[in-house]
């Protein structure tokens, strides 16, 4: 009751009220606008813990490479730039049609947000097919970390290097500073992939509910919270990508 | 501007409609650098080669945030939660210091190749 007599004294709408406004509108918001932002607000607050979470790695990643520099050079030659590059395309391609997605919501057209998730889901699924033969490749290279990890040095050409052909023992580059570079690797860019995989349930889960006119998606919110997760999931692979593929050096 | 015409006949005014121009050229800037950052990492800068990846990185990660995620038209409250998450990575990012103020404790075969040679 007080609630209502506070409300009444700011000359606000009563919460009984529902004829001027938007169906979309919860309770609890005094305009769509205010709903609006606290449900950005809300999920930007998740993204900052996301930046914290990733956060800890990068500066794992800096330490390491800061004291073993050269280890850092040697055990990047290991991955593909363009398998990287490429993936990198496909990330940034996605985020374009995501946000295409997301403004297609905010115009409640039902096939442009379905045209344009599905391509956003195939997108995500083409990345995580290429990370997937990366994986595969470094598996038959004995580069997981663990008791099978057996670091080979290889030239700048690709190749591996005569000394280290012949003798991996007489590579310059110790196997426990390989094996963090391929540790950091693996967890930073397999913590990514997590994320991704998130995302394609999300996404898919948007598109049946669309799909279905289920009635939450007369809300564009839901599309662009989906979208901002998204965007995040690209700006931490915009970092990954020159960190992992592009150290240079000699 | 017809498009900007549309927008503001459109229904709803609780929220911003984006263009579509600004996505596509904000795309284009993106594999626009992209590129750039790939050809810069085939040359020789010496230690500007990290910087400018990073620079690169992070303009890309700005754009991400401004035009992708449309903090350029969001509330002052979103903006100040998307500058947070940075200034609190810089700030977790003191952390580093406190590693390089003290000596390192030699671990066997996880030496630097330059110890090694001692």
């Amino acid at each position: 009751m007080s609630v209502d007599a506070i409300s009444t004294t700011h000359g606000l709408v009563g919460h009984d009220d529902h004829a001027h406004h938007d169906p979309n509108q919860a309770h609890q918001f005094e305009d769509m606008a205010q709903q609006n932002e606290s449900y950005i607000v809300g999920m930007w607050s998740f993204l900052v813990t996301e930046i914290m979470f990733f956060g800890v790695l990068f500066i794992a990643y800096s330490l390491n490479r800061l004291l073993h520099p050269g280890s850092f050079i040697d055990a990047h030659r290991h991955l593909n730039v363009w398998f990287g590059g490429i993936n990198t395309v496909i990330l940034l391609t996605s985020s374009l049609t995501m946000a295409l997605a997301v403004r297609a919501a905010q115009l409640q057209s039902k096939v442009a947000q379905l045209v344009f998730l599905t391509i956003t889901i195939l997108c995500a699924f083409g990345f995580l097919g290429i990370k997937t033969v990366e994986y595969t490749h470094k598996y038959h290279e004995h580069l997981i970390p663990g008791a099978n990890f057996h670091y080979v040095s290889v030239g700048a050409e690709g190749g591996p290097s005569a000394e280290a052909a012949v003798n991996p023992e007489k590579s310059n580059i110790p196997q426990g500073q390989a094996q963090i570079f391929f540790l950091l690797y693996f967890f930073m860019t397999g913590l990514h992939g997590i994320h991704v995989v998130i995302g394609i349930i999300a996404m898919t889960t948007l598109f049946i509910m669309i799909k279905f006119d289920h009635p939450f998606t007369r809300y564009y919110m839901w599309v662009e919270m989906a979208g901002l997760y998204w965007h995040f999931v690209d700006i931490v692979w915009i970092f990954l990508f020159p960190l992992f593929y592009l150290i240079p050096g000699k | 501007m017809s498009a900007e015409h549309a927008e503001t006949t459109h229904q709803e005014h609780s929220h911003h409609v984006v263009s579509v121009s600004e996505l596509f050229i904000t795309y284009g800037a993106l594999m626009g650098l992209m590129l750039l950052t790939i050809a810069f990492a085939f040359k020789d800068f010496g230690a500007m080669n990290n910087v400018i990846a990073m620079v690169i990185a992070l303009i890309k990660a700005t754009l991400v945030v401004l035009f992708f995620m449309q903090v350029r038209k969001g509330s002052k409250l979103t903006m100040l939660w998307a500058a947070i998450g940075f200034i609190w990575f810089l700030l977790m990012f003191g952390i580093m210091s406190d590693y390089f103020s003290r000596a390192w404790i030699p671990v066997p075969g996880w030496e630097s190749p330059t110890t090694n040679q001692k």
